[in-house]
């Protein structure tokens, strides 16, 4: 019988495979983040743009850009759009890499997975949270539901490591 | 890009890791690729035009803001798509490395 808590071996093992590889994954973010070091002001400029569209859109303007994207998120590598609908507002998100290939193959995707290859992109606006709720599950392996990826987000967590 | 990664999650999903594990690694390498599109992006956006609609935010549409990006993911034949499926490409190695060195195969 094993010592109360006390990890098993296979516990720590895996541990250290996940804070390798996020180890391994922040240095390259690092390196490109530190290559674009001159342009901090033209990431807040764009953040700026991109919040005055989530608080001014229309239905019609959401509807447009939801339309547009999809076909950028549909082609080769994509890189999407950074706005997702959440119910009735748009959610400022930094989600810029295809949604397909993170729902086709991060488990819990697989349902809406098979609806990206129907192209909801362009139904996404009217499905709202539910769509999302399982889109963000699922790029999160099924443990975290309804969070917006914000770019602060995402580097604090990539970065944590470091 | 996409056979890179679809070894890797064949190899996550096939290995004796937890589930808490498992779910961990795909979590950081599918935030780890969101992650790295707008730092190879950046580097493609008009500039000054960025910075003139931050200044004056009324003047923003969503046809000015999707210019904006189309352009810079456009722009020296999709370089900045070229970019961005090396960088990819570059993690996902990393992580492939990183498992097969816990001989996860």
């Amino acid at each position: 019988m094993g010592e109360v808590g006390v990890p098993n071996q296979e516990m720590l093992h895996g541990q250290e495979v996940v804070d390798k590889t996020q180890r391994r994954v922040a240095e390259t973010l690092n390196e490109q983040q530190k290559k674009i070091s001159g342009e901090v002001n033209a990431f807040a400029a764009w953040r700026k743009c991109a919040d005055t569209l989530t608080t001014a859109l229309s239905p019609q303007d959401k509807k447009t850009l939801f339309a547009r994207f999809s076909g950028w998120s549909l082609k080769m590598a994509g890189y999407g759009s950074a706005l997702f609908a959440k119910g009735a507002d748009l959610v400022w998100n930094t989600v810029t890499w295809p949604p397909r290939f993170a729902l086709k193959y991060i488990p819990g995707g697989g349902l809406v997975g098979g609806l990206f290859q129907k192209d909801i992109f362009t139904k996404f606006s009217t499905l709202g949270a539910k769509v999302e709720e399982g889109m963000f599950r699922g790029m999160a392996g099924m443990r975290r539901t309804n969070e917006a990826i914000s770019p602060e987000i995402i580097t604090n967590r990539i970065l944590r490591t470091k | 890009m996409e056979e890179k990664l679809n070894n890797l999650v064949q190899r996550i999903t096939a290995s004796s890791q937890p589930d808490e594990v498992k779910a961990e690694l795909f979590d950081t390498i599918s935030r780890g690729m969101h992650a790295l599109v707008w730092p190879v992006l950046l580097k493609y956006i008009p500039t000054e035009r960025l910075k003139g609609y931050a200044e004056h935010p009324e003047t923003i549409t969503v046809d000015s803001y999707i210019d904006l990006i189309s352009e810079a993911s456009g722009v020296q034949d999709g370089q900045a798509m070229k970019d961005l499926e090396q960088v990819v490409n570059t993690v996902l190695d990393d992580v492939g490395k990183v498992l097969t060195k816990y001989h996860i195969e």
